[in-house]
């Protein structure tokens, strides 16, 4: 691959930009929240993240927004992501591997089907009380 | 503990952020067998003591889990450096950030696989909070520098799917400008 230059970068944004105006792309209002400390990080989060974007990317749902946060109290089950989207309930989930990962994305976000197994009550007590 | 040489660098970036740091400075130099590492921020700083109990792994600033004693960041990484000949350093003034520098053998049979520095950037390169980064990458005389402010200039935003995605394009591409002068067997660029 050719060595970019900010440049090129622009015009890939400006390129991505119009062909995402033309097909009215969905997911404006979803957000994916990844929790990326200590535990989320020696758990897999990065993975994790890469995997949600890599996966958002190939379905075109190029305005979902994916952020990160701190431990949100559950170590024991990172990689932990939070899903908030129009339409169905919030949704804290544990134990996110690359291939729940995907799972989430096409059963949850395009679905809208929850994936029982890894969902988790929110958030851990301790956390709450502060 | 973290498998990657980049999931510490992570950790120790999240660490500045946290502090509130609005510009971090992070080097990567890699060179003759060494990864040279340094992670300078303008946080709020510690006190002797609070850089003793940074190193231990059951203590805690008390903020982010008030029940909890734990704070495993850097206690792994001082772990991992011992364990393959590495080096730790980490100098602080209340008031005036904090420098974390460490050097990794990577001849060291111990020491962890690199993993990916572009999906690595683009995650501490999106890390929330209007605070500015610059990142210096060198391996042998090859180098390439990052700026977090001029990134958000040119794709608008650092956390849509779109943005994020080529962003990871661009990382790929300065990485590779580096990489290639040296193409073949080289630590860290396939992890096991």
């Amino acid at each position: 691959m050719a060595k970019m230059t900010l440049e090129d970068l622009k015009k890939l944004r400006d390129e991505k930009k119009k062909s995402m105006d033309r097909r009215e792309v969905e997911g404006k209002d979803i957000e994916i929240i990844i929790g990326m400390a200590t535990c989320g990080i020696a758990a897999g989060a990065k993975d994790t993240m890469s995997a949600f974007l890599t996966e958002l990317d190939n379905q075109n749902m190029h305005n979902v927004v994916v952020r990160q946060t701190g431990c949100m109290g559950f170590c024991y089950a990172e990689p932990t992501v939070e899903i908030l989207m129009p339409g169905m309930p919030n949704i804290l989930y544990g134990n996110v591997d690359k291939d729940t990962a995907v799972k989430i994305v096409r059963k949850h976000i395009l679905g809208k089907v929850l994936i029982n197994d890894h969902i988790l009550d929110r958030p851990s007590a301790d956390i709450m009380q502060q | 503990m973290h498998y990657r040489i980049t999931d510490f660098l992570a950790d120790i970036v999240e660490n500045a952020l946290d502090a509130g740091s609005g510009f971090t400075e992070i080097k990567i130099i890699q060179d003759d067998g060494n990864l040279k590492v340094s992670v300078k921020d303008t946080g709020k700083g510690m006190t002797e003591a609070e850089i003793l109990r940074a190193r231990d792994p059951f203590g805690t600033d008390g903020k982010k889990h008030p029940g909890r004693r734990v704070g495993l960041g850097i206690p792994f990484l001082v772990q991992a450096l011992n364990e393959t000949g590495g080096d730790f350093s980490i100098s602080s003034r209340p008031g005036a950030g904090t420098t974390v520098s460490f050097r990794f053998d990577l001849r060291h049979l111990d020491t962890p696989p690199l993993g990916s520095l572009p999906e690595t950037f683009r995650q501490i390169l999106s890390l929330p909070g209007s605070h500015d980064m610059a990142i210096h990458r060198a391996l042998g005389t090859e180098s390439y520098d990052l700026s977090r402010r001029e990134l958000l200039e040119t794709l608008e935003d650092l956390e849509s799917v779109g943005s994020l995605a080529i962003l990871e394009q661009y990382l790929e591409s300065l990485e590779d400008s580096v990489q290639s002068p040296e193409k073949g067997a080289r630590h860290g660029k396939n992890d096991p």
